[in-house]
């Protein structure tokens, strides 16, 4: 069986390592990138080298290209169909829809324990 | 490979690191105070060391940054401005934030704990946040909100999905099992009418619904925030349904039938229980097999029941009053738009055109057809008003002594709805009246042999475009001599003065007027059938008295149709084109040499049909320069007045047109005498006169005197 992949953006290098060692651990292939801009490239390498992604987590407030930002334009791509994560810091509303309303199918609070991380993964990753 | 060792590593590398831009980007704030992108990017610091934090475990670290990150929220929605006092305590709680990463997450020391508490105090000073006595920080992780909830509630939850909803990479199962994780789903139902047959069924399409009950403690808004990512788009909705619910029984149950409930419940579906009722033999069948009764009876009772239903179905929706306001007044600015256009056609080369005037016919009719429905719109029935009254009756009658029956026709009338709320108080008035003053008490009655009980009469019905409203009781009627004779007491008329029927029945609408000899708890408190009068007169309708000693009393109120237009008749004074009511028009005549007669102290009087009338000269009262000064040849339009007939001095008739009103009180300030103003055909405005008002302006208060001609 071949792993899933997915991709990590956040530009916390603290919260990067951690998703990749929980993830790998679970035998997920893992992509990282530090922002939105990064997030896009890592895609468009992807798409280039013909890896299929099954799901991508993304931080919200990020410089250079925000979450949001970043959402929109993986829409507007070959990947729109790839279900994609929100990572919220508390689990305030106003994150989440605007999250949401960018094209998010779900959220995560931080910090989250591994196990919730791998729970929400396996929803959406089959 | 990483570990828990090498993930800790990490984050103090990237701590150290944010902690050094942090430092930068303040001291830079401190220079540049107006850069709102170093505000931005110190904030995405603060947040990030904050998420990391929460990462390793470091709860000192993450609520400590909370704080941090909480000023400088404020700073950038501008909430809090930037200062050299604040830049030093945020420096400040860099210093900490060095200090504390160089720690053990579980062995921070005492003094440096102490130190980030205080630090954490002179920021939420500077929030303006209270500090409670002893707030521990970081010690118990995250802080639980609220008591926790442990009453059950049954939430009713409806899930209809977009049929393309796999696509936005949400699963309708990862709902469903969301839920089941709240609480226990005790009745679920999947609606599979929609999916189609095998061979055009397509897997990317949602065909299902769901209804579902749920028990659960947890509180709504937990259930909300399931459906947090699919609310908008798809139909969700979540009910509170826990009072309906007894010891875990569906109260429901009750009123329905078993085959509606195992549906419900999911044990049968829709198609069998179609069947079995088809099997089932209706108590018609059965009857007319038992020869009870004849088959085209029950088809004919069924065929009304049907006609029934289909009536009492008859849709409906609740809209804002303001909306129809809105529309009412567009549509009437239409009308004129309409009329201009008209105007603008039959002055032009146009006006010999067979299409366009054909055209301007039909438009012309359509507008008013819209006009008219939209004005239907804001009717209802008078029959709630007159029920509520039912109760009135009853009360007032039992604590009077006495026997009253109430009598309602024409329950169906329609009226505008604002003509309704406020022809609540004058009707309450009337009616208490007719009680208290009218109806005798039980013994009187026998004594005149009447009926031991009393008859009060609600009317409402339509007459010459006018609503007409109705309060008559058969009591003992209005007694005018004891009203001349408590008006002469009063110094309303002089004594000895030969008042008409109609003056003297006036008298009962003056200020202070009362003729009950007691002040009973109900009527006769000073808020007499003056306030009456008045407060039909602002809806722009008319009250009348018709009364015999002995048999009893009637008052008849006027309204019009509607308070949003006004059937008006134009007319020229001077340069001006003002606008009469039509419905207070009697006639307009050309004055005849010698009928203009000057009574010392009384003015200009006019003869109208053997009456001498009193002439108000409308430029005089108005203040406007008239072409025409001699009555002889003007024109003067007979009106009704408040109480009487009035004739008013204008120089001409142009002619009719429907005036939509427009507020003057709202958009500058009530005058005496006006009731609005409307736009005319080519764009000038015109004043629409308060035939009221006018008799007010014209003399003065002392209308009660002078009605003695």
């Amino acid at each position: 069986m071949s792993s899933k992949t997915i991709m990590i953006v956040d530009d916390s290098a603290t919260l990067r390592a951690s998703v990749n060692f929980v993830l790998t651990e679970a035998n997920y292939t893992v992509i990282q990138a530090k922002d939105g801009l990064d997030g896009l490239a890592k895609l468009r390498d992807l798409q280039a080298s013909g890896t299929k992604i099954d799901m991508i987590i993304t931080d919200i407030n990020m410089p250079n290209l925000d979450g949001i930002g970043f959402i929109k334009e993986v829409k507007n791509s070959d990947y729109r169909y790839v279900p994609i994560l929100v990572l919220t810091t508390e689990a305030e509303n106003a994150k989440k829809m605007e999250g949401k309303a960018a094209g998010a199918a779900g959220w995560l609070v931080k910090p989250f324990k591994p196990e919730q991380l791998l729970w929400v993964v396996k929803k959406f990753v089959r | 490979m990483l570990n828990k060792n090498g993930l800790y590593h990490i984050f103090v590398e990237e701590s150290r690191e944010l902690i050094a831009t942090l430092e930068n980007d303040l001291l830079e704030c401190e220079k540049d105070m107006q850069n709102t992108e170093t505000i931005n990017r110190l904030f995405r610091s603060v947040h990030t060391l904050k998420g990391s934090a929460g990462m390793v475990d470091f709860p000192l670290l993450s609520e400590f940054s909370h704080e941090i990150e909480n000023i400088l929220a404020r700073l950038r929605t501008g909430d809090l401005s930037i200062s050299h006092k604040l830049v030093s305590i945020l420096l400040n709680a860099v210093d900490i934030l060095k200090r504390l990463i160089e720690q053990e997450p579980t062995a921070v020391p005492e003094d440096l704990y102490r130190e980030t508490r205080n630090i954490t105090d002179a920021l939420r000073r500077y929030r303006g946040v209270e500090i409670p006595a002893e707030a521990p920080l970081g010690a118990s992780g995250k802080a639980k909100e609220g008591k926790p909830e442990t009453e059950e509630h049954y939430f009713s939850i409806v899930m209809k999905f977009r049929p393309d909803i796999y696509t936005s990479g949400t699963d309708p199962l990862l709902l469903l099992k969301d839920l089941w994780e709240l609480g226990d789903i005790i009745r679920i139902r999947c609606d599979t009418n929609a999916v189609p047959p095998l061979e055009v069924i397509q897997p990317d399409i949602c065909y299902l619904s769901w209804d579902i009950v749920l028990r659960t403690q947890r509180p709504l808004s937990a259930i909300e925030d399931i459906f947090i990512f699919v609310r908008d788009d798809n139909t969700i909705v979540i009910e509170d349904v826990s009072s309906r619910f007894k010891d875990g029984v569906d109260l429901l149950y009750a009123e329905k039938k078993l085959g509606e409930i195992l549906e419900e419940e999911g044990f049968v579906d829709q198609r069998d229980l179609e069947e079995a009722i088809k099997e089932q033999k209706r108590a018609g069948e059965i009857l007319v097999e038992k020869k009870k009764v004849a088959s085209n009876i029950i088809d004919e009772v069924l065929r009304r029941q049907q006609r029934s239903k289909e009536l009492s179905q008859s849709s409906s929706i609740r809209v804002d009053t303001g909306k129809l306001d809105k529309l009412v007044n567009l549509v009437g600015e239409m009308v004129i738009g309409v009329a201009r256009m008209a105007q603008i056609v039959q002055s032009g080369p146009l006006s010999r055109n067979r299409d366009m005037n054909d055209t301007l016919d039909h438009l012309e009719r359509i507008s008013r057809d819209v006009q008219e429905q939209v004005m239907r719109v804001r009717m209802i029935p008078i029959e709630a008003t007159f029920r509520k009254f039912q109760r009135v009756v009853r009360d007032i009658a039992t604590e009077l002594g006495k026997k009253v029956s109430l009598h309602m026709t024409g329950t169906e009338t329609e009226l505008d709805k604002t003509v309704i709320e406020l022809i609540d108080d004058p009707l309450m008035h009337l009616i208490r009246n007719a009680i208290d003053h009218g109806i005798e008490l039980p013994d009187e009655r026998l004594k005149a042999s009447k009926p031991m009980e009393g008859s009060l009469w609600l009317r409402a019905y339509h007459q010459e475009g006018k609503i007409v409203l109705e309060v008559e009781d058969d009591g003992r009627g209005i007694d005018l001599n004891r009203v001349v004779h408590k008006a002469v007491q009063m110094g309303l008329v002089p004594p000895g003065s030969d008042l008409s029927e109609s003056d003297a029945y006036a008298l009962l609408f003056t200020p202070g007027f009362s003729t009950a000899e007691r002040v009973t708890e109900l009527s006769g408190r000073g808020v007499g059938l003056d306030v009456v009068k008045r407060n039909i007169e602002s809806l722009r309708g008319s009250i009348e008295v018709y009364s015999e000693k002995g048999t009893g009393t009637l008052f008849r109120i006027k309204l019009p149709l509607t308070l949003a237009i006004i059937d008006g008749m134009r007319v020229a004074v001077g340069s001006e084109i003002l606008t009469i009511p039509l419905l207070s028009i009697v006639e307009a005549i050309r004055p005849g040499s010698g009928s203009i007669k000057t009574i010392e102290g009384k003015g200009e009087l006019i003869e109208f049909r053997g009456e001498y009338l009193p002439l108000i000269r409308l430029y005089e009262i108005l203040g406007f320069e008239a072409a025409i000064t001699d009555p002889e040849e003007a024109i003067v339009v007979i009106i009704e007045g408040g109480n009487r007939l009035l004739a008013l001095m204008v120089d001409d008739v142009i002619g009719q047109h429907q005036a939509v009103i427009k507020s003057i009180d709202k958009n500058f300030r009530r005058i005496e005498g006006i009731l609005g103003a409307t736009i005319l055909g080519d764009g000038r405005v015109s004043l629409i006169l308060d035939m009221n008002g006018i008799e007010l302006l014209a003399f003065g208060k002392r209308r009660g005197t002078e009605a003695a001609t």
